[in-house]
């Protein structure tokens, strides 16, 4: 496992992807920061910081998921999984490998993009009105839908690894986008649309901000986890019985 | 004697189609193991099987005594190096940086050996040009290479000399050689190009429909290959009813064309012929090759 580790992450540091998403990100999220503070760059902290968390749950988990699902699909589309395969290595270990240093590629792409962002706020901006616990409370969540979002993705490239995989993974965010706001319009106080929005990114576009507290964020934190936990639990179970050719 | 792979009634199924059907086979420690069949006959499926890219639907596989089933199997399998039908390598990445990634993956303390193996394989002077911009032989190379990593003791090799030029495929030839015979690793090699395989091989394992059908040693199959006499004749028929009546193993080989498999006296079998006008053309002697032996193992047109 550690061999693997050792292998994905080295490989992730070098590849295209991670470039890509790192930069990426961080400009959209610069770009954004710099539009939404005006020209003459008032906006207050609280609402740079609501935008922060508009980019969190939206646009960063699926340029960053996207770009991991390249990471991945390129061990299929080259063959070079079975090399992985042929001396040894568990098929679970090989899952479990992809999806930590997928998660170790969220954070840093978050931590330089998201992160840095806040900690400029932080220090130049005006902090006025926010709040250290929402604020604590929005990050662990924020966290937490990354994870979940990149492990729902890894799964997704296993199950269809390649260019196809990437469309489905778009196509389903802006599905889950439409289902929630359109359930939030009909159906705002059913319990299932409610622990359905705590696993997913998608469900938080609206809820997430640091000007209140969200609602119960530690079930938000629960749900997210736990689906993370049955996507690699399913996606063991797929990676295990998948015929590699 | 020692097997390094066996496998006892292994299938493999995919929806309605059986790729496998029962496959026995046994791979001696230290052999150079021709796998020989048709396309589709399932020798990639084995070759996928025994290298744990896909699992078997029913039977045992067994490497180094320890059943696929077994957790030990795992550790069984860092013993092996394999290229599977296409080189499993990074199109992004050099051949060196390929290698290296693949000591990664076996977890190996250094990059010693590396520029040794780009020797081996004849990639030394590819410097930084990508694997993606190599030609098919390169990458077949590549992919040998990576197989080695590790020092593996037996070698699973999916028709490795396809797309190699005639010098690419001297060479893997004798690559192979120097491997089995210098570092005593155990070789599994399938290839289409009969010949070529009958200049390495120890033993032959012939499949057909998903089964073996038939396994033996080199010298055995120099055994079994018959000499026979070729003739050239202008009337095949009438050849044909002769040797019907003598009861003469024979295979029509043309239109004009029949091999005898035995030693007829000439001017008899003319005299024969004669009788219906019809003329021997031309008479050689030849030995059965491994073509020949092969297809007339898997259904050519030979009869008794």
């Amino acid at each position: 496992m550690r061999n693997l580790l050792r292998t994905d992450f080295r490989r992730l540091l070098k590849s295209r992807s991670f470039l890509v998403a790192l930069v990426g990100v961080t400009s959209i999220v610069y770009l954004c920061m710099f539009f939404s503070s005006g020209t003459d760059g008032e906006a207050s902290g609280v609402s740079l910081c609501n935008t922060l968390c508009s980019l969190s749950v939206l646009m960063t988990p699926l340029f960053v998921s996207g770009a991991y699902m390249l990471f991945v699909s390129a061990e299929f589309t080259g063959g070079a999984i079975r090399n992985k395969l042929i001396v040894g290595h568990r098929r679970a270990n090989v899952f479990l490998s992809w999806n930590l240093v997928g998660l170790a590629n969220g954070l840093i792409v978050s931590a330089a993009s998201l992160g840095s962002a806040a900690l400029l706020i932080g220090l130049f901006g005006d902090t006025t009105g926010l709040v250290a616990k929402n604020v604590i409370a929005a990050s662990v969540i924020i966290v937490c839908m990354l994870i979940s979002k990149l492990c729902m993705s890894v799964l997704i490239s296993v199950i269809i690894p390649g260019a196809k995989g990437m469309l489905f993974n778009y196509l389903l965010t802006y599905a889950l986008l439409m289902f929630f706001v359109i359930m939030y319009d009909s159906a705002p106080d059913s319990k299932i649309v409610n622990a359905l929005s705590r696993c997913f990114p998608e469900g938080q576009v609206t809820s997430l901000n640091v000007s209140t507290m969200p609602d119960r964020p530690w079930l938000t934190v629960v749900c997210a986890l736990a689906f993370s936990v049955l996507c690699v639990v399913f996606g063991v179970y797929v990676f295990k019985r998948k015929d590699l050719s | 004697m020692e097997f390094v792979l066996t496998t006892e009634g292994l299938r493999k199924s995919y929806r309605n189609f059986n790729a496998l059907n029962g496959l026995s086979m046994h791979v001696p420690k230290g052999a150079i193991y021709g796998f020989v069949g048709r396309n589709g006959a399932g020798k990639t499926t084995l070759i996928r099987l025994a290298c744990g890219l896909q699992s078997p639907t029913d039977g045992d596989l067994s490497l180094y005594g320890v059943r696929h089933t077994d957790n030990a199997i795992h550790a069984a399998r860092k013993r092996i190096g394999a290229v599977v039908e296409t080189p499993s390598i990074f199109p992004a990445m050099t051949a060196e940086e390929n290698l290296r990634h693949q000591y990664r993956v076996l977890g190996l303390p250094n990059y010693d050996g590396i520029k040794e193996l780009l020797e081996l394989v004849g990639l030394a002077d590819t410097g930084s040009k990508k694997a993606e911009q190599f030609s098919l032989g390169m990458r077949q190379r590549l992919g040998i290479a990576i197989a080695l990593c590790g020092h593996p003791d037996f070698m699973i090799l999916d028709e490795p000399i396809n797309g190699l030029d005639p010098q690419g495929i001297v060479d893997v030839r004798e690559l192979i050689l120097k491997l089995n015979r210098e570092e005593g690793i155990t070789i599994l090699i399938s290839s289409h190009i009969l010949d070529e395989l009958s200049r390495i091989a120890t033993h032959y394992g012939f499949i057909d429909g998903g089964r073996i059908v038939r396994e033996m040693s080199a010298d055995e199959l120099t055994g079994a290959c018959r000499k026979c006499v070729s003739v050239r004749v202008t009337n095949v028929d009438v050849l044909v009813r002769e040797l019907e009546r003598r009861g003469t193993d024979y295979t029509v080989t043309g239109e004009d064309s029949v091999d005898i498999y035995a030693q007829p006296n000439i001017t008899e079998l003319a005299l024969a012929l004669w009788k219906d006008k019809c003329e021997i053309i031309t008479c050689r002697e030849q030995d059965e090759n491994l073509e020949g032996f092969f297809l007339s193992l898997v259904g050519g047109e030979s009869h008794a």
